[in-house]
């Protein structure tokens, strides 16, 4: 998905020459070719919540104000979609929540500010197109020591299939 | 009446589909993508070799060779593919499976 959408936007930018490598890291990997690491992540089992489990998380959260009795969120949604976050997808749905809801790049989370507003009190439940990043995401926030993190399994589009609350991000 | 519903349907889909308009591009096998790599290493071939994939995974792991276009950030970071536009490129990221 990733790569057709570049190629899409490299061609609107004139370039003419575009193809391809539809395996990817997948099959590239699953053939046994070379991989060049350059930063590791670092091992971590994350937890993960169906789109059912964060339902219920949601609306107990709701009745009690989204805050605990400490005052910490009881969960925060960051919802870190590329093309949310670019805000290049029109009139795109995000999940219908009064909690909080932090909206963001992957790459934004090495920034020191934009991490900062992650919090480290309370559940924070990552919310992506597939879930498919949500491994990395949660490798990448554990090195900066967050271990409050649960990625929603199979992201967005389990939650939309579900067919729950969604509301219009502008 | 039915006469003017059947006209709006047809406006309706004429006005639709263009937004499902699929651009196309020719696709790279892994064993074509491995005899590229090696001709490119003898100079026999030139390509970019473009990882979309954000740059947390870009430096997690990656196709030797490799150059990072996110994605994310194409307008930014779409200088490293240099101001030939013709020059041959093939991007990739996890992969479809």
């Amino acid at each position: 998905m990733f790569s057709y959408k570049t190629a899409v936007a490299l061609k609107k930018h004139g370039f003419t020459n575009i193809r391809i490598y539809n395996g990817g890291l997948k099959d590239w990997e699953k053939s046994g070719y070379e991989i060049e690491v350059r930063n590791p992540l670092p091992e971590y089992e994350g937890k993960y919540m169906d789109a059912q489990e964060l339902m219920t998380l949601i609306s107990r959260a709701e009745t009690q104000g989204c805050r605990g009795p400490d005052g910490n969120p009881l969960f925060t949604l960051l919802d870190y979609r590329t093309e949310l976050a670019n805000n290049s997808g029109e009139n795109m749905q995000v999940i219908k929540t009064n909690c909080p809801k932090l909206i963001m790049h992957l790459d934004d989370f090495a920034d020191p500010a934009q991490r900062g507003l992650i919090p480290r009190k309370g559940l924070v439940v990552l919310v992506c197109e597939t879930g498919n990043r949500d491994p990395f995401a949660m490798r990448y926030l554990y090195s900066h020591g967050y271990d409050n993190v649960a990625g929603l399994r199979f992201g967005m589009r389990a939650w939309i299939k579900a067919d729950y609350a969604v509301e219009e991000y502008h | 009446m039915q006469r003017l519903v059947w006209l709006l349907v047809l406006l309706s889909l004429f006005v639709s589909l263009p937004a499902f308009g699929m651009e196309r591009f020719e696709i790279v096998t892994t064993e074509e993508m491995r005899t590229m790599l090696q001709q490119r290493e003898e100079g026999k071939v030139d390509f970019l070799l473009v990882n979309t994939l954000d740059k947390l995974l870009f430096d997690n792991e990656s196709i030797p060779g490799s150059i990072n276009v996110p994605w994310a950030s194409v307008d930014k970071t779409m200088h490293r593919l240099g101001n030939d536009k013709d020059h041959p490129i093939v991007v990739y990221c996890k992969g479809y499976r």
